[in-house]
């Protein structure tokens, strides 16, 4: 065990900290052991603030074996003291290794372990990212190399135009139609463009761990748009943060992309914000109003009027206290 | 037995104000935890040991996922009670559930 501080250099220590005289530290350290052992005794715990919790546990008499004289005897029921430290304790003493996290232990055969002691397994993390990077780079060498070939051999097909008769002339488009089909492949767009704009709409099966956020998600490309197929799915769904599994909802396309939505877009947008709106206060959810701040910051007054009866007034003072909000009538 | 009754019990015998007691025990534990930072035992004389240790990272089994992992090193707090503490609460049994 660790080196020990003798009881007097204790005593020094907080007697210097505290200001009080040696002796009253000396009784007090004394006194509280002799005051926790009547508490042990009496409640059978004791509490000390900043250190923690003493127990005491029973221990059942067991058979034992008398270590002198070999003869078997029964080892008497008796008391044990537990000490649990209290959390802050516990944590600022074990601070250094709290940053640590359990591992788990993919293989359990005998080479799995003998392999992490190698150098590749302590620096696999590191290894697998300089390797996503070489890939990457591999492919987008590929990929301006194609693209180098691609308008190197597209110049050909010119000369071959200005050629007679040698070959019929629609034949030449489509052969370099396939030509450049083969060679735009291996470039790697799907790494470097922003993700597609997604399907265009159709019905969707709700699914273990589906929200509308995900569908919305994965339809549109833009979660936020979410409310647009909550909007068409009103009758079917009550509480948009609560899909039921293997209820079919439609989502509705968009006419436009997302971020060039056409004004019938934005317009079913505000709708389906209203709708969440409308939603969010039956349910008395407080996030309510901000669907309404939303839906009122596209500045579409005409949908809002729609709406007029069915926005609670105070909904309607909270969104007008947001900073920066266009006024409401 | 609880901090505010053994405060109490304290200033009763040592004749001191509570607030007094609450202070000094307030600042004693501060040293204890700094002694014990420092990778320094103590002890307390009729009541144990005070002290800090290190697990060893180990590894370990989890039966509900069925997997092993590697469980980080832990460094601890330790107390053993002195032989008088525990010569005074080792026969009387004591229901403190």
């Amino acid at each position: 065990m660790s080196s020990k501080v003798t009881f007097s250099d204790l005593v020094g220590r907080i007697a210097e900290e505290t200001g009080a005289s040696k002796r009253v530290i000396h009784d007090l350290l004394k006194e509280t052991a002799v005051v926790a052992q009547e508490g042990l005794l009496r409640d059978g715990r004791l509490s000390i603030a900043g250190v923690g919790i003493f127990k005491l546990k029973w221990r059942d008499a067991r058979p034992g074996i008398n270590p002198q004289t070999g003869e078997p005897m029964e080892i008497p029921g008796q008391n044990r003291v537990h000490f649990k430290p209290e959390a802050a304790l516990r944590t600022f003493i074990n601070r250094k290794y709290e940053h640590i996290k359990p591992e788990i232990i993919r293989n359990d055969s005998k080479p799995a372990l003998k392999s992490k002691d190698s150098f590749f397994w302590r620096r696999r993390s590191a290894l697998g990212w300089t390797a996503a990077l070489l890939a990457f780079l591999l492919l987008m060498l590929v990929g301006v190399f194609s693209l180098f070939q691609q308008s190197y051999q597209r110049a050909p097909p010119v000369g071959e135009v200005a050629q007679p008769e040698a070959t019929p002339r629609y034949r030449i488009p489509v052969e370099e139609l396939t030509e450049k089909k083969e060679q735009i492949q291996p470039i790697p767009q799907p790494d470097l463009s922003p993700p597609s704009a997604g399907k265009p709409g159709g019905v969707h099966n709700i699914r273990q761990g589906d929200s509308f956020w995900t569908i919305a998600k994965a339809f549109y490309a833009d979660p936020y748009l979410w409310p647009n197929i909550f909007r068409v799915n009103v009758e079917v769904v009550d509480n948009p943060d609560a899909l039921e599994v293997s209820t079919t909802i439609h989502v509705p396309p968009l006419e436009g992309t997302v971020g060039r939505l056409s004004q019938k877009d934005i317009m079913n947008i505000i709708d389906g914000y209203m709708q969440a709106y409308l939603a969010y206060r039956r349910l008395n959810k407080t996030n309510a109003p901000y669907y309404l701040w939303v839906a009122k910051q596209y500045n579409v007054p005409e949908v809002l009027d729609r709406y007029k009866d069915k926005i609670h007034a105070s909904d309607r003072d909270f969104i007008l206290r947001i900073k920066g909000s266009a006024r409401i009538k | 037995m609880n901090n505010s009754e053994l405060i109490r019990r304290l200033s009763e015998r040592l004749r001191l104000s509570q607030r007094e007691i609450r202070r000094l025990l307030k600042r004693s534990t501060e040293i204890f935890k700094k002694t014990l930072d420092e990778g320094l035992s103590f002890t307390i004389p009729e009541f144990g040991t005070f002290g800090t240790h290190v697990r060893q990272k180990r590894k370990a089994y989890n039966p509900h996922r069925k997997r092993f992992m590697m469980l980080p090193p832990k460094r601890v707090v330790s107390f053993h009670p002195g032989s008088a503490l525990k010569g005074h609460v080792k026969s009387q049994r004591v229901d403190n559930e």
